[in-house]
């Protein structure tokens, strides 16, 4: 393999994974699932994956702030902030899914949550509801999966974002999720330092991940964390609309 | 040596592939008018994403006619989508040439203007699909010489560059626009090889001399990797680059260095006969 600063080694990996896995999620806005035993009849490195999800609306719409102090005072406003509670439900549901492995549950949940931010529309005018409703406004399903490149020896971060109709955005569209201070810097190069779309190595569909070149580079920098996976991924969030709750960071 | 690998390269980048696209049965019966499939030759080295444009001149006459207003197809060989984002010789190996279908040339796609299937990677435009190449290539490059700064390297004058070798197909352009990286073949810390087994991509660094001989690799030391040798002869198997069957006994350096595909990578197909 190679060496280096600033690489994560396959084994350590593993260890900053369960140490990662174990931190406080359930006091956050997260949901965690673990997809580390999918494959285990093949013995190769990479094949495991976080999987996190949430539900998000878009930076640069102007309805964003009548809905955004909406649902502040919703229900669902209050979901984004106590996610610890909902983590662990989720957590014992995705346990449970993975046995079943029925997909029916996922379904039902996610239409449940999306009945709830249709209810704060309720408090809208109609001609608003009727604006909310134009295929831009919905609220976007985020889901940022945590793997690991061979190649480079380092962890990798692909993501897919989903209208509620389950769409996934397309190459120009998924520049929702990046914060405005971000697009202008990546604007500059053309997107193959940043952003790609290739397939997923493990679900083999279509997926966006963030170039993992210059990981190496940037991770010499915090040789001295106790965790390399929440290192890189305070760093790498932001950049793809990830805000990292600084929770994490006071248990390790 | 090095005369040899620019051969051998030459010869790769100028293999055509024949192909047939036909429109299925459920669309045949509804044209008033007789149709006429369209027959290509597409380069093994390349992408059909180039020939997207060409494909869909051809079949827009039927497409009036059965008034289907998608924009967005697929081909088919047999049941298998075509990826576009797959070189149009792997694709031929892996599903046409490896297998014992009696009419290998040429090959036979069928288009469908349906529902694009979820598992494909749609390219909304070129820029996507250059993006797409452009980090394949990059991801080569770093394989092949496992320095962080190959990839700084690789600047957008650089890119361009070696994009239009690929589009005008020529391997002395792409050579050209590649030499300032100065990748060496011999000397490289690992390989940029995929391999597809029984369709399945499996990709992971492999050097290109053993350790403890100080010998170059082979095609059969791969191949006891991948545990397809049971005592010291492989199992019923295909096995193919660049549409050929090399000897077990060639070492991956030389294989990387003239068989490769102009994303970088070394395509290795391997098809068990079980």
């Amino acid at each position: 393999m190679s060496t280096g600063f600033g690489v994560l080694e396959w084994e350590k990996f593993l260890q900053d994974l369960q140490v990662f896995k174990k931190l406080p999620w359930k006091d956050t806005e997260w949901t965690l699932e673990d997809h580390t035993d999918m494959f285990p009849n093949i013995k190769l490195p990479g094949l495991i994956f976080l999987k996190t999800k949430k539900w998000v609306l878009p930076e640069n719409k102007k309805c964003e702030q009548n809905l955004t102090t909406n649902l502040q005072e919703s229900k669902v406003g209050k979901k984004f902030d106590n996610e610890e509670e909902e983590k662990e439900e989720e957590k014992e549901k995705e346990k449970e899914k993975e046995k079943d492995e029925d997909e029916d549950d996922e379904d039902e949940e996610e239409k449940e949550e999306e009945e709830e931010i249709l209810e704060t529309f309720s408090d809208l005018d109609e001609e608003e509801i009727e604006d909310q409703n134009t295929y831009y406004q919905t609220p976007l399903s985020i889901e940022y999966h945590i793997l690991y490149s061979s190649t480079y020896s380092c962890p990798v971060l692909y993501f897919n974002a989903y209208r509620s109709d389950g769409r996934t955005l397309s190459q120009t569209e998924i520049w929702e999720i990046i914060p405005q201070k971000y697009r202008k810097e990546f604007e500059k190069e053309t997107n193959f330092h940043f952003i790609s779309r290739k397939e997923h190595p493990l679900l083999e569909l279509p997926f966006f991940f963030v170039h993992p070149c210059n990981t190496s580079r940037f991770m010499q920098n915090y040789y001295k964390t106790k965790n390399y996976l929440l290192s890189w991924f305070s760093v790498i969030g932001p950049a793809v609309g990830v805000k990292v709750p600084s929770i994490l960071f006071t248990h390790l | 040596m090095e005369r040899t690998i620019v051969h051998i390269n030459t010869e790769n980048w100028a293999c055509y592939i024949p192909i047939i696209i036909n429109l299925p049965s459920k669309y045949t019966t509804q044209l008033q008018t007789p149709f006429r499939p369209l027959f290509m030759s597409v380069p093994r080295s390349s992408y059909l994403y180039f020939e997207k444009e060409k494909i869909f001149n051809h079949f827009e006459p039927v497409l009036k006619e059965l008034e289907i207003n998608n924009k967005n197809f697929y081909l088919q060989f047999n049941s298998e989508p075509v990826r576009w984002n797959a070189p149009t010789g792997v694709f031929f190996d892996m599903v046409c040439k490896s297998t014992n279908h009696p009419e290998k040339m040429p090959m036979n796609l069928q288009i469908n203007f349906e529902k694009v299937p979820k598992k494909f990677i749609e390219f909304e435009n070129e820029t996507e699909f250059y993006n797409y190449y452009a980090s394949t290539f990059k991801e080569s490059c770093f394989l092949l010489s496992k320095s962080a700064t190959i990839t700084q390297k690789i600047t957008e004058n650089i890119m361009a560059n070696i994009w239009n070798g690929l589009k005008n197909l020529s391997f002395d352009e792409y050579k050209r626009s590649v030499q300032p990286l100065e990748i060496k073949y011999y000397e490289q810390p690992s390989l940029a090889i995929r391999i597809f087994l029984n369709k399945q991509c499996i990709q992971k660094p492999i050097k290109p001399i053993n350790q403890e001989t100080e010998e170059l690799i082979t095609l059969l030391d791969i191949f006891k990797n991948l545990q397809l040798v049971e005592n010291g002869k492989t199992v019923p198997m295909t096995y193919l680059i660049q549409g050929i069957t090399p000897p077990l006994n060639t070492p991956l350096a030389f294989l990387s260095a003239s068989c490769s595909h102009p994303d970088g990578f070394l395509y290795l197909i391997i098809t068990t006969l079980n």
